[in-house]
């Protein structure tokens, strides 16, 4: 059995739309180990949910992807989610019983005509038993543990009945009710209010030590990522311009990006008087952008005729860091190489 | 539970009781009354009509009294003995001329409902499935050219159809043989062979509607996250799509079966005429042209109770689908 979970190698995904191809994620690669955690960060519109969307195969069917997104299972070969059909009996058996999700928004993520029990049940008879009582069994069981007062009760009950943490409670228990090797948390806590936030995520901390998966958090809350991950990618306009573990990124972050997101965290102990630290300026629309890097226009660093000329390629330059600026000299000379590569390859 | 449903009942009380009013009122409103047509009709074909019989008709009608007194004099017979009283111009009471005709008017607006479910529902969540597909935008041109064509156009296209191709005898609700006979297994068998056409063109232009509504509502829906998490949970998206989106898009559509008859009722009048129906439709036009204060209120009366009810009936099926609804309701 390989330590190897997920491997997703240079993913794209382009959105063909009237006014020109969206590209939401624009060629990124990671790997998920077993048990190993793991953060996506950025801000809103980086491409975050659309590169998860993407792994799980749920963007809509005019999206055009590449890449690939090799699955390894306990046993058997590895399965490459791209080439599947989104529709197919092998997507759909990864889907909640091998890689589940948890949505940001408890509210609607759930049909209010149906009872949380229903809900529930469905996915655990798909993919572990048939037995409707069983299957009861195992979600009440559930409820209990993430924490429901009444599970029994509450499985008749109806998602209006709940507040939004007893609802984003209940998505984490059917997220966990098939036991799935890979959890993917699409901004579980954004939707909840401080104190809830802080139980929700203390509750996924102790069920991942009890079940032992991998937990993929997409956020852009750094609070989340310091408290949960041990490596982070952080994501601006569809590419990874950072890869780190949770140490670094916040005493030792390289690229410029990542440092400003750094300062504009509040700290403790600073007079009202002073303003919040921001990024000029918002993220451009990834629709027909010009060529160079991404973060060019906000960028303070940036290095006029570079900087907007080449996309610079991520390149590890410590240990367990990789980076994609042209700040560090290794990342210039790994760029020069692909384009000489490139010419070669012209000729 | 209990006191919602008299609470209902009351509240439909009120507004039936309020309904009578009102269409009595409306009925009255033309200057003249059924006496006066009648004595115009008379002097058209040359006869003459000499005050003092005018005022000894009007008298004997109850005519000359206020309009007050004359809606009490028809309501409260109506309301203490089922009477509901005399129709000027058929000369004869007014309930069993009504009787058959308004139970000829639920099984045709009932079939029609049922014939436009039926057909749009398949066709909506073809078109919604497969947007923008050729099936989806050839439904969406039959669609909009079955509510752009008027009822009577397609009722007499039909009609000659019917005759020509497959030689049935056009127009009614019943072969000759069977329109005064009692009711029997073999006149409903006849009436069943004659019901398709009229539930054809009373529903097409219903069924062209429902099909945009619903097509509508289910892509609105399909883009909904609770559709996302199933569909993460790996259910099948045939099974899915019936079991959550569908179920969702119908919510608004149930809500409007009550007000569905009404409709029926009044848009297919004309095809009623064209297609010699015997259902409420031209006879209370024919009421309403004739001042026929006693048969156009108490038919409208009747008109508006399978209303109400239908309203009720579909309030009581949104409470069963909605849970939401049902424990607002229910506290």
């Amino acid at each position: 059995m390989t330590d190897l979970l997920l491997r997703v190698k240079n993913i794209k995904t382009h959105l063909p739309l009237e006014e020109g191809v969206l590209k939401a994620v624009d060629g990124i690669s990671f790997t998920i180990r077993r048990g190993e955690t793991m953060g996506l960060v950025g801000e809103s519109g980086c491409g975050k949910s659309m590169a998860v969307n993407t792994i799980m195969r749920l963007v809509p069917s005019f999206a055009q992807i590449e890449g690939d997104v090799a699955y390894y299972p306990a046993d058997g070969d590895p399965i490459n989610i791209t080439e599947l059909d989104p529709y197919g009996p092998v997507i759909r058996d990864i889907r909640g019983g091998e890689i589940a999700m948890i949505f940001q928004e408890p509210m609607t993520s759930f049909s209010p005509l149906h009872t949380i029990g229903n809900q529930i049940t469905e996915a655990i008879r798909i993919h572990r038993t048939e037995d409707k009582k069983e299957a009861s069994k195992i979600a009440i069981d559930l409820l209990q543990r993430v924490g429901m007062s009444n599970p029994t009760q509450r499985l008749n009950e109806y998602p209006h009945q709940l507040s939004g943490g007893m609802r984003q409670r209940a998505m984490i228990a059917m997220a966990l009710s098939c036991e799935p090797s890979l959890l993917i948390a699409d901004e579980p806590t954004t939707a909840l209010d401080v104190t809830v936030q802080a139980q929700v995520l203390q509750l996924m901390r102790d069920l991942q030590t009890e079940f032992g998966m991998s937990i993929l958090y997409i956020t852009h809350d750094l609070g989340v990522i310091a408290r949960m991950v041990q490596v982070v990618a952080v994501m601006y306009l569809g590419k990874i311009v950072e890869f780190t573990d949770v140490d670094s990124l916040f005493y030792n972050a390289k690229h410029p990006y990542t440092t400003a997101l750094i300062q504009s965290i509040p700290k403790i102990g600073n007079k009202s008087r002073g303003r919040l630290e921001s990024i000029p300026g918002a993220v451009p629309v990834p629709i027909n952008r010009p060529p160079g890097c991404g973060f060019y226009p906000r960028c303070a660093a940036a290095i006029e005729g570079l900087c907007n000329r080449i996309d610079p390629p991520l390149v590890q330059i410590e240990e367990d860091h990789a980076v994609a600026c042209f700040v560090y000299p290794e990342v210039v000379d790994a760029a020069g190489e692909s384009t000489a590569e490139g010419a070669a390859h012209a000729f | 539970m209990l006191s919602y449903f008299i609470r209902r009942l009351l509240y439909m009380g009120i507004v039936l009781f309020l309904v009578s009013i009102l269409s009595f009122y409306i009925i009255n409103l033309p200057p003249g009354s059924w006496i006066h047509n009648y004595a115009l009709e008379l002097e058209a074909s040359g006869d003459i009509v000499d005050e003092e019989e005018l005022k000894f008709l009007l008298h004997r009608y109850g005519l000359d009294r206020p309009l007050h007194e004359q809606y009490v004099h028809w309501i409260i017979p109506l309301v203490t003995e089922g009477d509901f009283g005399q129709s000027f111009e058929w000369g004869q009471p007014v309930w069993p001329l009504i009787e058959e005709r308004l139970l000829l008017t639920m099984i045709v607006s009932l079939a029609s409902i049922i014939f436009v479910y039926v057909v749009s529902v398949p066709i909506a969540l073809y078109s919604a499935i497969n947007q923008y597909s050729i099936g989806d935008y050839f439904f969406s041109f039959m669609g909009l050219i079955g509510l752009a064509t008027p009822n009577f156009l397609i009722a007499l296209v039909l009609m000659i159809i019917m005759l020509r191709v497959f030689g049935v005898t056009p127009g009614g609700l019943f072969s000759p043989e069977y329109l005064r006979a009692p009711w029997s297994l073999a006149k409903f068998w006849d009436m069943l062979t004659h019901l398709p056409v009229p539930v054809v063109v009373i529903g097409t232009a219903g069924t062209a509607g429902l099909i945009r509504i619903l097509r509508a509502q289910l892509l609105d829906e399909f883009q909904k996250q609770y559709v996302i998490t199933a569909r993460a949970k790996g259910l099948r998206e045939r099974f899915l799509i019936i079991k959550y989106p569908l179920r969702m898009a119908f919510n608004p559509i149930v809500s409007s079966i009550g007000s569905l008859l009404p409709q029926i009722v009044s848009g297919s009048a004309i095809v009623s005429i064209v297609l010699g129906l015997p259902t409420t439709g031209p006879l209370l036009l024919r009421a309403l042209i004739a001042q026929d204060t006693y048969a156009a209120a108490s038919m409208l009366l009747m008109l508006s109770v399978l209303t109400v009810v239908g309203v009720f009936l579909s309030d009581l099926l949104l409470m069963w689908l909605d849970p939401r609804i049902r424990y607002e309701r229910g506290n």
